[in-house]
């Protein structure tokens, strides 16, 4: 299988404090890997430091074979690296079809596009002219979701996507990733506080502490219990 | 050698050269000279109010020609003579201080931006210019008052005058400036909503400043016509404004000495250039300015003192020592947090929704709840009464009405931010100077060695370290000292009540526990009530004594740690560890 | 009494016309662009040079909206961009570059005031009264003006990565918008047509290197008060012109000149943010 996404030896902070050090690992094509931890261990500062918004002290990122660790968050984006941010991760004055246009780079797949993600919530096709603010908290998720799937992602960062939402929405949410990865063959990193979410998606695990990785293995009955074994330390 | 000795020789060189300089240089330089001297003088106020203050200002053009008006309108209605001096005078500082109180009111209230001031600073020259043209022969129109006796003086002596009361100003401006007050007005540019929450009244600081400079602006604008005889609309132009701040900005904002030689050297050199090369020389002057904006934002002068600071380094001067410890607690139970239906709208976006608890001295409350469930905000309400849509809030006993969060921190409040909020380019000793301005009232003319701090300041002083760091600027320190210093600014005040916003976010494990420790000690032997918001759900379990949980904008549960903790309902809204807990057999 | 409510009409239209490019500017990287007086010069003597060259006015405007967009682009990578987080000294560079621009114009054309003929003269009679034509003119212009802006805005794909680097620019980026490219293109934009609106007015208005700085401040305190958004201060461009005529026809000139920043001071300390939501 061929490797989507490469991280080695990344170190990276703000200001002078180093909050991730040392982190590395790969992720192949349609794979799907959690990053566990508890909050306040560095686990959104990896994904922004994957993505560029925060400087690589050390190490490297590679997409797709490339090295991207100096590459503009905006430029990975167009290599097909789309993030889903825990927080302020929506236009909410925009209506919900011009924040599923903002998926794309360009309107000329639209319709097709539209399609596809509308087949998979179909909550929001009956909503496209109404503004994203006014969603309900379970709606908005879905949105910000279905927008990173508009540009079929070649590797998928998801934070903290379940965060506050009810388990309905966390079941259908599941379902629609299980889909996406059969369908389109993406890779995904789930960064999670939930693991019985994370754990049911995914192939492998990492616990992340303190900026670093702790454990990884497979994901396998008894990986619950030592990630617990973890989190209580 | 005493510290004094150098300053007080380097003065007494500056007056010599002022006294002697007149005998000199010819006589259109001398004219020129004692012109750029007044000039320089409005250029310090300028100086005061956006290099310490942070208020670009363009309206300081306006003070000075009120009071070049007032000297030629008085002279011109009155002739010369004593009673008139003194009357316009009088004339020149009163209705200068009237316009910038005025302005400052306009300028400066409770949530107005920097942007704003300046919009402001710049309609006041405009409006008076109209006012000048549109004056008849009171104000001469366009082409101003000329043709009335004035101060009859040797030039010389007026170059000796002038140089000697520039020299003063400057003196003056940078002995105020490097106070403790100086570094109050330096933290207002810093921080003003760390300011604001420190129980200082930002706005009316402001205000004060903005009348004083303008009464020195109109003093210098007085002087200038009385020289010249004539007052022109263009003295109080927005152009001239603009030119002020040229020279600011050319020479150095918030060094004195740099807008002092910036307006010598601009006024003197285009008296010079203007003529042989007229647009040429504003050419230059323009693209020096893009230079030094883009270049060296701190000017010519702040360029030079940052080469040969930098291989200073600081030299520990200041001694801590305890403050006068306040009454003791009369009543260690008390309701120190009272909300009632309170709410928060945004349109018909409800944020808070009938949120209503009570709590108590010498509780430790954690406010815990998923994000967007509305935890700032709560803690916004609470410290600043514009906020909240309905419902009401007490302190201490005290309602907090509709009151901007300076007057409710002197209820007992103290209000630590999420991301550390100190004044950057002030020393650790200044910014608990500044916290403790109630308290203490800065000193006007010097700068305090010593610092007293209430008990509970000094351990947090002490036990993070920063009392070994005491003269090294904020802007320097780690991100937990940072946080130690905020913390121990908040206690200065010795508040009866503590907000903590997620404090320990990107604090080491060492850190984190230090800071349990602190907050434990503060609750039970300091009796205070402590309201913190955390995400880390181990570090709350450890430390609190009562937890409320938020939930989309309600109070969802308000019980012991045991009964959150082990609830159904929090599983369920805050799919934290709880969860996988609970549902994963270990 | 038609004449002054055509007056209002026309002022209002032109008080839009020149506070456009400054409200996008200000809309998307909240930052005062103190050059736009320089560049409505810019504009101006891009008409007057049309006019001597015998150019139709067709080709003039927008020879005169690229000369502003060219100098716009130019100072938004070597000024603007290492400015965004220092908008007071942003203001101060800018107001440096409209002197460097000021005192080169100078040098080029001289500092006399100049004339240009409108390209349609004469009057219109219009409800009984005859109307200078140009005047009406800025009507259309300003009209057109306003739902070009909407369309671009509201019905393009930059419009769209436009208000989403205005509503939140790390998102955006996240989303493959490039912010540095879409503040480039809106500063170039925004000078653009300062320098339009200095062509536009030219035929109104005399020409001179400084003929930009009085209409700086009114557009600067129109943008304010309108916070941002472009029916804001359509809005605000129509009820402060109109005032601003009425003053200074029926009560004094001087005062009228007043009217703009003198209400707009007062708006802004009653309601800060501007009427962008109102």
């Amino acid at each position: 299988m061929s490797t989507m996404l490469e991280v080695k030896e990344l170190a990276s902070g703000y200001g002078s404090s180093e909050v991730i050090s040392n982190v590395g690992f790969a992720l192949a094509k349609a794979e799907t890997l959690a990053i566990v931890g508890k909050n306040g261990m560095g686990k959104t500062s990896l994904l922004k430091a994957i993505l560029g918004f925060l400087p690589a002290w050390r190490g490297s990122v590679r997409l797709a074979g490339k090295d991207v660790t100096r590459v503009a968050p905006h430029l990975k984006r167009k290599m097909g690296l789309v993030y889903v941010p825990q927080e302020h991760a929506l236009f909410q004055d925009l209506s919900v079809r011009d924040n599923l246009r903002l998926g794309l780079l360009s309107d000329k797949d639209i319709d097709a596009r539209f399609e596809q993600v509308g087949g998979w919530f179909p909550v929001l096709t009956k909503r496209l002219g109404q503004r994203a603010g006014t969603l309900s908290g379970g709606e908005q998720k879905m949105l910000i979701v279905a927008r990173a799937l508009m540009a079929k992602p070649g590797v998928l960062l998801l934070d903290e996507v379940t965060e506050g939402l009810q388990p309905s929405v966390v079941d259908r949410l599941s379902e629609v990733l299980v889909r996406v990865r059969r369908e389109i063959g993406t890779s995904m990193i789930v960064v999670e506080q939930h693991l019985p979410f994370a754990l049911s998606i995914s192939d492998r695990y990492l616990v992340f502490k303190r900026g670093e990785i702790v454990d990884a293995a497979n994901v396998d009955t008894d990986a619950a219990a030592r990630i617990d074994e973890h989190m209580r330390i | 050698m005493p510290p004094l000795i150098v300053p007080a020789l380097l003065v007494a060189l500056a007056a010599a050269v002022i006294l002697v300089a007149p005998l000199l240089l010819d006589t259109y330089l001398v004219n020129i000279l004692v012109r750029a001297c007044f000039v320089a003088i409005a250029a310090i106020t300028v100086d005061i109010m956006w290099g310490y203050c942070g208020t670009l200002t363009f309206g300081q053009s306006a003070f000075f020609g009120i009071g070049a008006y007032a000297l030629a309108i008085m002279f011109t209605e009155y002739g010369f003579g004593t009673w008139q001096i003194f009357a316009a005078i009088g004339a020149a500082v009163a209705v200068a201080a009237a316009v910038a109180a005025f302005t400052g009111w306009l300028s400066f209230y409770p949530g107005s931006t920097p942007l704003y001031a300046s919009v402001i600073s710049l309609v006041v020259p405009i409006v008076l210019v109209q006012i000048l043209y549109s004056g008849g022969t009171f104000t001469g129109s366009s082409s101003g008052l000329v043709g009335f006796e004035s101060f009859d003086l040797e030039i010389e002596t007026w170059l000796r005058l002038a140089g000697l009361g520039l020299l003063a100003t400057a003196v003056l401006a940078l002995v105020v400036m490097r106070s403790d007050t100086g570094r109050l007005l330096s933290a207002l540019r810093d921080n003003d909503s760390r300011c604001t929450y420190l129980g200082i009244d930002t706005s009316r600081l402001r205000i004060v400043v903005l009348v004083l400079s303008a009464i020195v602006s109109a003093l210098a604008g007085f002087f200038y016509a009385g020289f010249g005889a004539v007052a022109a609309p263009e003295n109080a132009s927005f152009a001239f404004g603009t030119n002020l701040v040229i020279m600011v900005a050319l020479g150095g904002r918030g060094t004195v000495i740099g807008p002092v030689i910036g307006a010598l050297c601009i006024e003197v050199a285009s008296a010079y250039l203007a003529n042989s090369l007229p647009y040429v020389w504003e050419l230059i002057v323009g693209l020096a300015l893009i230079i030094v904006i883009l270049v060296f934002p701190d000017g010519l002068l702040g360029a030079v003192m940052r080469l040969v600071k930098r291989g200073r380094s600081a030299v520990a001067t200041t001694i801590l020592q305890p403050a006068i410890a306040a009454t003791a607690v009369s009543n260690p139970d008390a309701v120190a947090i009272e909300v009632r239906a309170l709410g928060k709208h945004y349109g018909s976006l409800a944020v808070l929704d009938g949120v209503q608890f009570t709590a108590y001295r010498g509780e430790l409350l954690s406010l815990v709840g998923p994000n967007g469930a509305g935890k700032t905000t709560l803690i916004r309400c609470l410290s600043d009464g514009r906020e909240r849509s309905t419902g009401n809030v007490a302190i201490a006993g005290h309602d907090i009405a509709r009151l901007p969060p300076d007057r409710v921190v002197r209820f007992g409040l103290g209000r630590k931010f999420q991301t550390a909020s100190v004044f950057e380019t002030l020393t650790v000793a200044e910014c608990l100077r500044v916290a403790r301005t109630h308290a203490d009232p800065p000193a006007l003319t010097s700068r305090s060695a010593t610092l007293a701090l209430p008990p509970a300041a000094m351990s947090v002083v002490e036990r993070s370290g920063l009392g070994e760091r005491l003269d090294e600027e904020a802007r320097n320190l780690s991100h937990g000292l940072k946080q130690a210093l905020e913390l121990a600014m908040v206690l200065s005040l010795e508040p009866d009540v503590l907000l903590l916003d997620e404090p320990t976010a990107g604090l080491t494990r060492a850190e984190r526990q230090g800071f349990a420790d602190i907050l434990t000690t503060l609750a039970r032997r300091d009796r205070l009530c402590i309201l913190l918001v955390e995400h880390d759900l181990d570090f709350v379990r450890e430390i609190s004594s009562r937890i409320i949980v938020l939930h989309q904008g309600r109070l969802a549960l308000d019980g012991s740690v045991d009964e959150v903790v082990n609830s159904e309902l929090v599983r369920e809204i805050y799919t934290g560890q709880h969860v996988s807990h609970a549902e994963v057999p270990a | 009494m038609l004449t002054v409510a055509l007056d209002a009409v026309t002022t209002a239209a032109m008080l839009f016309i020149i506070a456009a490019g400054l409200l996008i500017v200000f809309g998307v990287m909240k930052i005062i662009n103190f050059a736009h007086a320089a560049f409505l010069t810019v504009g101006a003597y891009a008409a007057l040079v049309g006019a001597h060259l015998n150019l139709p006015w067709f080709l003039v405007l927008p020879l005169a909206f690229v000369a502003g967009a060219l100098c716009g682009g130019v100072t938004e990578i070597v000024i603007v961009r290492r400015l965004y987080k220092r908008p007071l000294d942003a203001i101060l560079a800018t107001w440096g570059l409209g002197i460097v621009l000021g005192q080169l114009i100078t040098l080029m054309f001289g500092r006399e005031v100049q004339f240009v003929q409108a390209p349609i003269s004469g009057t219109v009679h219009l409800f009984g009264a005859d109307y200078s034509a140009y005047r009406l003119v800025m009507i259309v212009a300003a009209v057109i003006l306003g739902l070009l802006f909407t369309g671009l805005l509201n019905g393009t794909r930059l419009g769209l990565s436009t208000k989403a680097v205005i509503m939140n620019e790390m998102l955006a980026q996240g989303l493959g918008v490039d912010s540095s490219r879409v503040r480039l293109i809106t500063f170039a934009l925004g000078s653009g047509l300062a320098a339009l609106s200095g062509a536009l007015i030219t035929p109104l208005s005399s020409v001179d290197p400084n003929m930009g700085v009085p209409w700086l401040i009114g557009a600067f305190m129109l943008v304010m008060v309108s916070g941002g958004s472009l029916l804001a201060l359509a809005g605000s461009c129509a009820v402060l012109g109109t005032l601003q005529v009425l003053v200074s026809t029926f009560v004094n000139p001087i005062l009228g000149g007043l009217t703009i920043a003198i209400c707009a001071a007062i708006v802004l300390r009653i309601r800060p943010e501007g009427f962008a939501r109102a």
